[in-house]
């Protein structure tokens, strides 16, 4: 009866003890690298013209490692008197932004000044981090999980940093990445 | 003793609780030859049983639908009375009726009916202090309550449906919290990740069955609705398992070698554990996923080189095969093995 006892508890314990261990492993993987993840080095650009936006086509992009502005394309709006020739209309410019990692904060930078920046458009940065969106809160069960584009990671070496950016939730994707800065 | 002093001694017994009624009339009807009914017998579910089960599940279809079509004209409180209120009232009828055993499948009726409304009235009351109640974070403190909520009625009103429910608030909270920590991670927020979750609920279901087995076999007693749990704990687990590391091994030419490698010795695994656990869910769900596997290792790496149609052809042979196998080691092994008990 002892041993028969035994087994019982056993395999109660384990069946009990796998989620458990999952649990502290997921847990484990999460923490533990960050004291071994070397701290990212490289700054990167970015801009909040986002998709849709009254610009329409993107102002700014990095060609040949340099940001350049391409000329500007105005929405236009439906004339309500006559003639009836839609008209642009004026409409914020799209900023750039210098993202300092060292100290986690983003820094508004004028055209002139990010021209002189050296650009590398890679999807990892030469110190091998990722610019990534965040997942979407409100996970339901295991389910439904997406994208969350009001939330953006630096993602690299078994870790994720949580960015300070902060953005129109109110926008479709409203920050778009442009190449991490050699200089 | 004379009769009088007898029953006078009966009367002080009962009145100091040491004997109970029933007690009584089974001693009196051992005493003069009346055969008892066997303790199975009186926990075999009948068409009664079922009826009061679907009948709760009707009163819970009927409350949500109410509420729901009246969710806006009510307010917070009645909101939560409907809800929550309605549970806990169906728990408090649970535990009254459980005192009397004749209706003591009822009292488990309306324990089912506040298991399945504790849920949503958790909800309305975090709701209503402004939590969000789909966050990853607010589904586990909803589930861990339930969960504590139910494994301690297990241990005050020892039935089935405690289990079940404790299993599955377990298995809710395993989810969400797992959802929860990954939530500032998303470089694990990855497919694989829901499969590994998968892989281990799976495996778990496998061990609780098989300890629910083991306590009913080492009790002695007649526990048949144990038994039924452990079954379905078994062929719930295996699918789950099975299932898993299946979807693992992913799809060519983003396969996972490991799992692809691994699923056959898996698949058998399970095959033979259906013979010493004299589990047929193992064996069935062992053979259906030995197919399945057989038919997606063709369709990945052999529809190009040997030809679709060929493919085909040894996959249904190998099929054929298989089901013969399975056929065969269930007559021979679980049929023939039926009453002996395994240690």
């Amino acid at each position: 009866m002892e041993p028969i006892k035994k087994s019982k508890n056993i395999s109660l314990i384990v069946g009990l003890a796998i989620p458990v261990l999952m649990i502290v492993a997921v847990a484990g993987s999460i923490y533990i690298p960050q004291f071994f993840a070397p701290k990212p080095q490289y700054d990167f650009l970015y801009t909040n013209d986002y998709y849709g936006g009254p610009y329409g086509a993107q102002l700014y992009e990095v060609r040949n490692g340099r940001v350049v502005k391409n000329p500007p394309v105005l929405p236009l709006q439906d004339s309500s008197a006559p003639p009836y020739v839609a008209k642009p209309v004026p409409a914020p410019e799209p900023q750039l932004f210098r993202y300092d990692v060292k100290n986690d904060m983003s820094k508004e930078v004028a055209f002139e000044e990010a021209q002189n920046f050296s650009l590398t458009t890679d999807q990892k940065s030469p110190d091998g981090f990722e610019f990534r969106d965040g997942s979407r809160d409100g996970d339901f069960f295991p389910f439904g999980r997406g994208y969350d584009y009001n939330v953006k990671y630096l993602i690299g070496h078994g870790i994720s940093r949580k960015l300070n950016i902060s953005v129109n939730q109110y926008q479709y994707n409203p920050v778009r990445f442009l190449g991490w800065i050699k200089n | 003793m004379e009769k009088q002093e007898l029953l006078q001694e009966i009367r002080a017994a009962a009145a100091d609780k040491k004997i109970l009624r029933d007690e009584m009339i089974a001693a009196y009807d051992a005493g003069v030859g009346v055969p008892t009914a066997h303790p199975s017998l009186l926990k075999r579910m009948n068409i009664a049983d079922v009826l009061y089960f679907i009948g709760g599940a009707i009163v819970f279809i009927g409350i949500a639908i109410l509420v729901g079509q009246h969710w806006d004209e009510l307010d917070m409180p009645t909101r939560i009375l409907a809800t929550l209120g309605s549970g806990i009232a169906a728990y408090i009828v649970g535990v009254l009726l459980s005192r009397d055993e004749r209706f003591g499948v009822v009292g488990t009726a309306f324990f089912f009916l506040s298991a399945l409304i504790m849920p949503v009235g958790l909800s309305v009351v975090f709701d209503a202090a402004g939590l969000e109640v789909g966050s990853a974070g607010m589904q586990s403190v909803i589930a861990g309550i339930l969960l504590v909520a139910y494994l301690a009625s297990f241990f005050v009103f020892p039935r089935t449906l405690f289990i079940v429910f404790s299993i599955l608030f377990g298995t809710w909270l395993f989810f969400s919290f797992t959802s929860f920590l990954i939530l500032n991670n998303p470089h694990l927020a990855t497919a694989e990740f829901f499969e590994y979750r998968v892989l281990a609920v799976g495996l778990a279901y496998v061990f609780l069955g098989y300890a629910l087995r083991e306590a009913v076999a080492t009790t002695g007693e007649s526990h048949e609705e144990y038994s039924a749990l452990a079954s379905w704990l078994y062929a719930g687990g295996v699918a789950l398992f099975l299932g898993a590391a299946l979807a693992l091994g992913g799809w060519s030419p983003n396969q996972n070698a490991f799992w692809e490698v691994i699923f056959p010795g898996l698949v058998f695994g399970v095959i033979f554990l259906s013979i010493y656990l004299h589990a047929r869910s193992f064996l069935a769900f062992g053979s259906v996923y030995l197919m399945a596997y057989i038919l997606k290792i063709t369709a990945e790496y052999f529809s190009d080189t040997l030809g679709w149609p060929l493919a085909l052809v040894l996959a249904g042979l190998c099929l054929i095969a298989i089901g013969y196998g399975a056929f065969r080691l269930n007559q021979n092994y679980l049929v023939k093995g039926v009453g002996e008990v395994r240690p």
